[in-house]
Formats: C-alpha cells, sequence, structure tokens
C-alpha cells in the first residue's frame, strides 16, 4: 500500500483542523475497511490520514428526547445488538444483520457505512478514467452493467453501496455533519446526492466535513418497518435489489407509507407513487398486489439488468407480507 | 464547529502547519519510544488553545501491543496492514494473505476477541489490543486446541488455506456463543470463503467443539 502519514486527533476540532479542506491529500479515517481498500486498488492516494478513532464522544449510543442518537465511530457489530435499536427501528436493524461480515461490522463504522464509495468495477479499476473519477466515459453504459442502477442513470450508473442509507431515509434519520464552518443536521434523504448534483462524489458532505452522528426520531408507535433485501448469495455479497418500508397504521388502514428502495438506482430510490397507492387503503392482498406491479415503473434498464424490475417487485411483496403478517 | 473554536485561525494554514511538520508521535495511546525522534507540533494556532495533533510517519513509528499473550515491541509505517506486520515481520504466517480486501476470510484474526479481517486495519491501530492468531490456538508444546482437533475430526478442510481464518472465526464465535446452532454458526462464517466446499464439515466441527452433536 502507498505510504502514509497518520494525525492522531483526540478532539474534533483537531480532527477538522487537521483535515482541511483537500479530499485528495487528507482523509479521515473511521474504521478503513473500505478507504484501505482505494487506496490499494489505487483510486484514492491521501498522504496524511486523519485517524478519527482516537476522539472521545463519537462512538457512543444514546437514548435523548430527540430519539436514538448513534456516534458516527459505532462500529456496525455494536450497533447490530442494540436492542433499543431492534425493537424501534426494526428497518435498520434488519439491514445492519445483512450488511458485510461479521468481522467488517467489527471494524466497520455507521459514519463510515454511509460514506463508503461505490462498487462499480469500473470506478474501482484505476485503469478506467470514469466520470466518476473525473473522467468523461461511463464504461458500464456499454459495458458489463450487471449490477448497476435501473433509474437514474443517465450520467453514472452506479448503485449507492450502502445498505443502511435506504432505511435511514425510510426511518426518517437526520444526519449531524460537522466542518470548518461549524455543525449542521441534514435529513438522510438529502444527505444522499444523484450524479447529475455532482458525479464525483454520493452525499453533500463538503471537502472537510464530517458526519458525527445520525438521529433517529422516535418511531409512531402505529408504525410497522421492515427490510428486505436479495442477492447472488447468502453470505457476503452486496444487494442486488433491496426495500425499506415502513407503514403508519389506523386501525386497518395504512395511514401513511414510506417505500425506499436500495440497490437501483445512484441514490437510495423513495418511491412517492407507491407510497400515495398505499396510504388511505387497507393492507390486502389486492393493495399487495397493485402496488407490487407498478414497483418498476419508470425504470431504464441497461442490457444487462432488466432482471432487477422483477426482483423490485419481489422484494416489495416479501415485505409487505412480512407486515402484514405482522399485524395479526 | 464547538463554541471554544471561534478564534480559530484560517484552516488553511493550519493544514499547512500540519503537513509540514515533523512526523512525532506523543500521548495518543500510541506507544512512544525511539531516541532520535525530535519533539515538535503538529498543529498549533498562535494564540489559540486548540489541540495539537501529533502526525507521525510515513516512516517507522514504534507501537506495543499484545499478540498471543506476549507484549510485542515493533516499529511499523503507517500504511501497514496488520497483516503484513504478522506475516512479513513477525513470521507469523498462518493468516493468509488472499484477497486483501476483506472479502474472503482467510487473513481472520481476534482482536479483544472479535473476528476482524487483518488485511483491512491497520497495524498502528491494534496499540494496546490484544490480537491473537492461529498461532495462538494451540499450547507451547504445540497440543491442538479441542477447536483446532474437531477441525481435524471432522476434515473440516481440504486444501487448508482457508482454515486458519475459518477456525479463528469460529474461535470469535464459540467465545461469545458457546452453543451456536447451525444458522449461528452459518452468520459466524459468513465472511469466510471455503472453495474446496467443506462448510457441512466445519459445522459439524464447531458443534464437536461446543459439546453438541456427539464426536466424530
Amino acid at each position: 500500500m502507498r505510504s502514509f502519514k497518520m494525525a492522531q486527533p483526540r478532539s474534533l476540532a483537531g480532527a477538522l483542523a487537521v483535515l482541511g479542506g483537500d479530499d485528495d491529500k487528507v482523509r479521515a479515517l473511521a474504521g478503513g475497511t473500505d478507504l484501505l481498500g482505494l487506496i490499494k486498488d489505487r483510486i484514492a492516494a491521501p498522504e496524511m490520514l486523519v485517524n478519527l478513532k482516537g476522539i472521545d464522544g463519537l462512538g457512543e449510543i444514546t437514548e435523548t428526547a430527540r430519539g436514538l442518537e448513534i456516534g458516527a465511530l459505532v462500529k456496525l457489530a455494536d450497533l447490530a445488538e442494540d436492542a433499543r435499536l431492534r425493537v424501534g427501528w426494526p428497518a435498520i436493524h434488519q439491514s445492519l444483520l445483512e450488511t458485510a461480515t461479521p468481522q467488517l461490522r467489527n471494524v466497520g463504522t455507521l459514519g463510515g457505512n454511509l460514506c463508503q464509495r461505490p462498487r462499480c468495477w469500473y470506478f474501482r479499476n484505476e485503469h478506467y478514467d470514469c466520470k466518476k473519477k473525473g473522467g468523461t466515459r461511463c464504461f458500464a453504459h456499454d459495458g458489463e452493467n450487471e449490477y448497476h442502477a435501473v433509474y437514474g442513470n443517465g450520467i453514472c450508473c452506479i448503485v449507492h453501496p450502502s445498505n443502511l442509507a435506504g432505511p435511514m431515509i425510510a426511518q426518517e434519520a437526520i444526519i449531524e455533519v460537522a466542518g470548518p464552518e461549524g455543525r449542521r443536521e441534514v435529513t438522510a434523504e438529502a444527505f444522499f446526492t444523484s450524479p447529475d448534483e455532482d458525479v464525483l462524489r454520493e452525499n453533500q458532505l463538503a471537502p472537510g466535513e464530517l458526519v458525527v452522528r445520525v438521529i433517529l426520531p422516535p418511531a409512531s408507535p402505529k408504525a410497522r418497518s421492515v427490510y428486505v433485501e436479495t442477492r447472488e448469495r447468502q453470505s457476503f455479497d452486496w444487494a442486488l435489489c433491496g426495500v425499506s418500508v415502513v407503514l403508519t397504521m389506523a386501525d386497518q388502514e395504512i395511514e401513511a407509507a414510506r417505500v425506499v428502495f436500495n440497490a437501483v438506482a445512484p441514490v437510495p430510490l423513495r418511491r412517492h407513487d407507491l407510497e400515495g397507492m398505499l396510504e388511505g387503503r387497507r393492507l390486502n392482498e389486492a393493495t399487495v398486489d397493485k402496488v407490487c406491479l407498478a414497483a418498476p415503473l419508470g425504470a431504464n434498464p441497461l442490457e444487462q439488468n432488466a432482471y432487477k424490475l422483477t426482483l423490485m417487485k419481489a422484494v416489495l411483496r416479501r415485505a409487505l407480507n412480512r407486515l402484514k403478517e405482522s399485524a395479526r | 464547529m464547538p463554541a471554544d473554536r471561534d478564534d480559530s485561525p484560517g484552516r488553511e494554514s493550519n493544514q499547512n502547519a500540519a503537513i509540514s511538520r515533523r512526523s512525532f508521535l506523543k500521548g495518543t495511546g500510541l506507544a512512544v519510544a525511539a531516541a532520535g525522534v525530535a519533539p515538535g507540533r503538529a498543529l498549533a494556532g498562535p494564540g489559540s488553545d486548540q489541540e495539537e495533533v501529533p502526525v507521525f510517519g510515513p516512516g517507522p513509528v514504534p507501537i506495543r501491543f499484545e499478540l498471543n499473550g506476549e507484549e510485542v515491541r515493533v516499529e511499523v509505517e503507517p500504511a501497514t496492514t496488520l497483516l503484513d506486520l504478522l506475516r512479513d515481520r513477525l513470521d507469523l504466517t498462518g493468516s493468509k494473505r488472499v484477497c486483501d480486501r476483506g472479502s474472503c476470510g482467510a487473513c481472520t484474526v481476534q482482536v479483544n476477541g472479535r473476528a476482524v479481517a487483518s488485511c483491512s486495519i491497520l497495524a498502528v491501530d491494534v496499540t494496546g489490543q490484544k490480537v491473537r492468531t492461529i498461532e495462538g490456538l494451540s499450547s507451547a508444546e504445540g497440543e491442538l486446541s479441542p477447536l483446532q482437533q474437531a477441525f481435524v475430526d471432522h476434515d473440516a478442510l481440504q486444501c487448508g488455506f482457508c482454515t486458519p481464518g475459518m477456525v479463528m472465526s469460529c474461535q470469535a464465535l464459540l467465545e461469545r456463543n458457546p452453543k451456536p446452532d447451525r444458522p449461528a454458526i452459518a452468520a459466524g462464517i459468513a465472511g469466510n470463503i471455503c472453495r474446496c466446499g467443506t462448510y457441512q464439515n466445519v459445522f459439524e466441527a464447531v458443534e464437536q467443539a461446543s459439546g453438541q452433536g456427539g464426536g466424530k
């Protein structure tokens, strides 16, 4: 691996000061399971890493009046074992169990998971100067695009790699960001950005900014949530298609719905149209049939990935059926 | 930004200061020793009470950690992975370098009891921690651990290349869950690939080692 220096701040202020604003030269190191791969693959070549692991206060999970506040340095394995998360935010909990491997969850962090770079093989190969690396072409458009986006794929057809991103949007998470200008909060839905906003990044972090905390607002007692994904292998693999569904029920009727697909677009894909079809209806077989049929509406598959349209219908059906059964 | 930083000087000059300073290491939990390492400040805004951030590397820095029950002191570059330190410097070649990206599990070791892909963490990050490798499972006389013996008894390997990592994942699993059922074992080894396909035998070996399933 290419050599680099290491800064070891003990405070967030110290970390932000050393980070500066040049992403190419100085990068934050959390768990490192993605960043080290990028350096080994020569996609990133930082001169210095700023090790966040010595900073106090970023590795805790606390319950406050605002909900569950999770530090960015909390390890995925610890988060997956948190009983409050399991009970209160099931879609996020379930997606964690499907994330990576025990070895990577023991090291990888929440902030790192949300900020990981895409898995597109052209992006990860140093010999392809693709748009996401500042080049002029998307090689996947006319190339090997089996695992790529079926929505929003005009400029760059990555799919967002984070399993957690979709359920974070479905469960209305708020992401707290710190940077040279101070702290700010942004909804998970606004945090992830599409290639037409800036093809070079996958979220709205400015250079020198860090995710420091995720806040999960308390879910309504009438809400039920679920995450379902499908992949080629049952052990370590990325999702081919996943969906997070949150339904707020009033008696037998769906009062409010949130439906977010992952692994089908460069950002988690929220589907207001499907939510509208669910709201005001009973959660019965007719509703499920109707909504699932509409799941792939608006998709624009590439040569090798039209199968994802079928998967969208399948994961949505599984998700809704699971919620239907849990209602009994 | 916390209020106590409102007097901070321009961050650009801070950053330049950080980058141009001599590398050194101080008081961060990393073992410091090394005669000849000149002390210096990595970052200090004039007139500010801001933290001085130590910067070290890219050359070797001294670290100290516990490896298979014994203290190790060694100098490594910040860019050295734990796996490369173990294999290339400490002659512990049980942990295998296969994908080098955390995907295959052949490099699995325990850090503070947890299974970790040693290719995907930096050696400097195990400072002060307890690392156990496959070499640390058997006794000093070479007697196999019950789990290792169970792998032998159940033929839970063919070519053997994934085996050290597979055993370490199972060891970490058993320490957290002494009586895992099959789904729990499958989840525990989800990060270990065996291309000979001996998973079934691994299940049986773990069941024997955990006192379930009645031996050979």
